[in-house]
Order: structure tokens, then sequence, then C-alpha cells
């Protein structure tokens, strides 16, 4: 009878926990949408160098701020900023997986015109993307129950990886627009 | 942003006009904080268009206004990168040079957030939300350390301004 007590308590316990978590990444998913629509408007400068998303992912991911804080604050202020940095931490993850989802997309719609698919770099697209869901999903987590705090290298591995589908992506296409030149 | 860089994504004549709003305008305003609020207030609140008499009657309307628009883009970033201790220090500089109460300050950047406006049109929506998020966290910094401050006795408070004052250059 204990044992199933136990097990039901946790299973309880892991539905409440995917919940919760489905709950406060969906925020920040509709949240994430929301600052992504009007984007297709926009110009090339903002997004010029990658340099500017590595420094984001400084500021969201690393220590250096709470350490001010600790000296500078007051508990409120505190958790204030431990939630703030929590919700931009999740909603550039949802960013992430956004913009690799299109990515995906855009690459699907024109292999499916494409006459001269090479299979290898096909899979490995498919791979990275893979990996980058997987990583996306483990950095929400992480987030989600101990804040963005050290853990700015998983978040920069992520942001390599989907620079690196976004590359291998635009060589793909770059290859097929060449191709079919030559075939004119 | 080197200057190669800069030709690809400015075209010529607003390259030169960038330049010399750069060196003749923004290098004469002291913390970059600053510089964010005058350059994002000479954006038209309506239609989003950037305008500056001096720079259009110099070299035309359309290259000022591209120029002003990435110079805010660039202003903008270095400021959102800016750590929290530096955007403190920013914020309290910017807020002594207002000349206003500190108090009066502090509630009005709260309540009415108007450095909302400062954000460019088109900029990576995370770094508008880590602009946001910095300045609210530097704002009760700020608080934290006047409410730390002794009371001071009423008399010895210098009296209330009769108008906004800003310690932004002429725009003309």
């Amino acid at each position: 009878m204990t044992e199933y007590a136990l097990i039901a308590a946790a299973t309880m316990s892991v539905l409440l926990f995917v919940v919760l978590f489905r709950r406060a990444t969906q925020d920040a998913r509709e949240e994430a949408q929301a600052g992504c629509r009007g984007l297709n408007d926009a110009g090339d400068w903002w997004e010029h160098g990658s340099y500017v998303s590595r420094a984001v992912l400084q500021q969201i991911f690393s220590q250096d701020d709470e350490n001010f804080l600790n000296g500078e604050a007051d508990p409120g202020t505190k958790f204030f900023f431990r939630r703030e940095r929590k919700k931009l931490a999740l909603r550039w993850i949802e960013r992430r997986k956004l913009e690799a989802a299109a990515v995906m997309r855009t690459h699907r719609q024109a292999a499916r015109g494409a006459e001269d698919l090479q299979p290898s770099e096909e899979m490995r697209l498919l791979l990275r993307h893979a990996k980058l869901k997987i990583m996306c999903e483990a950095l929400a987590v992480t987030v989600w129950l101990a804040g963005p705090q050290s853990l700015h290298g998983l978040a920069q591995r992520a942001d390599e990886i989907f620079h690196g589908a976004q590359r291998l992506r635009q060589a793909v296409r770059s290859r097929g627009d060449a191709s079919a030149q030559q075939a004119q | 942003m080197n200057g190669a860089t800069l030709n690809r994504v400015l075209p010529a004549d607003a390259w030169r006009v960038y330049d010399d709003f750069r060196t003749r305008t923004l290098a004469r305003i002291p913390s970059a904080l600053e510089r964010l609020i005058y350059i994002a207030s000479t954006r038209d609140y309506n239609s989003g268009v950037y305008q500056h008499e001096g720079l259009a009657g110099r070299f035309g309307g359309d290259a000022a206004a591209q120029a002003l628009e990435y110079a805010h883009w660039e202003v903008f970033q270095a400021v959102s990168l800016l750590s929290l201790r530096r955007l403190t220090e920013e914020l309290h500089k910017y807020m002594q040079s207002s000349r206003e109460q500190p108090i009066a300050f502090l509630n009005a950047w709260q309540k009415l957030e108007p450095y909302r406006v400062a954000i460019p049109l088109r900029v990576d929506p995370t770094i508008a939300e880590l602009f946001i998020s910095n300045i609210k966290i530097a704002l009760a910094v700020l608080r934290h350390r006047q409410s730390a401050k002794p009371d001071r006795p009423q008399g010895a408070l210098p009296p209330p301004s009769p108008a906004p004052r800003s310690p932004l250059p002429y725009r003309g």
C-alpha cells in the first residue's frame, strides 16, 4: 500500500513539474513570438556581427551583475533581478528555438524543389537541429529551476550550434543556387 | 564596427553625416545614456523618422535621418550591453545632470518609464528587453541608495524646478 502511495506521489510530482514548467515556457514562448513579430521588415544592421549575440548572452547568463547587486541592493531588488534574468533567459531560449524551427521550415520548403540534395548534409542539418532542441530544453529546465547565472557556457554552446546550423543552411542554399544557374 | 563594415550598412552620404554627427555632436555629450536620450529625442514620436535641422540643412534630410537611425542603434546597443554597475553609474550621472530632485526623478522614471522611448524601432528584441530590465534594476538600486541616505531637513532642499530642464545640447 505504501509503495502505491509513493509511486502515486512521485507520478503526481512529475506531472506537477511538467505542468508548471510547460506553463512557464509557454509564457516565455508567447512573449518571444510577440517580440519577433514585425522583424521581417527590419534592416540587416541590427543583427550585424555575432559579437552582439555573444555579449547579450554574457549579460543574461553571467554572475557579474548579481555579484554587484549583492553589495548594493536590498533583498527585494535582488529577487526582482533574479526573476527578470530568468524571464529574459527563458525568452532567449524560446526565441532560439523559434528561429531554428524557421530555418528548418524554409530549408524543407527549398529542399522539396531541389534536384541535387546531398543526404549527408541534410542529415547533418537535421542532427544539429535535434541537438539544439535537446540543449535548449535542458537549458530551459535548468534556468527555470536554478536561474541563468553560471550557465553561460551551455548557452554559448547552444548559440554556436544555432549559428552553425544557419551557416550550413546558407551553404546548402548557395550551392543549390549555383547549380541552378549552371543548369540554365 | 569599423568604417569598411559601416560602408556596407550605410550609403556613402549617410556615412559622412554619421561621421560628422559622431565627432561634432556626440563627442561633446559626456555619458552614453545622455547620448542615447539625445538621439532618441531627434525622432518624431508619430512617424518614427529622425529629424535634425542642422544635419538636414548641410547633408540632406534622408541622409541625416539614416545616419541618426544608425547612430541611435549603435548607442542603444552600447548602453544595453553595459554591466549593471556601469549602467547604474550612468543613470546616477544622468539623474544629477537633470538637476531634478533625486526622488522626483526616480518616481517619474519608475512610474512613467520614459526610457522606453529611447528604444530604436529596428532592434533585436532580446537587446530591447535587456535594456528595459537593466534600467528597472538600476533604478531600484538608486532608490535603495537614496533611501539609505540620512534624511535631509526640509529647509535645506532647493526650490522646485519651474520648468522641465534638460542637460542635453540644443538640437539645431
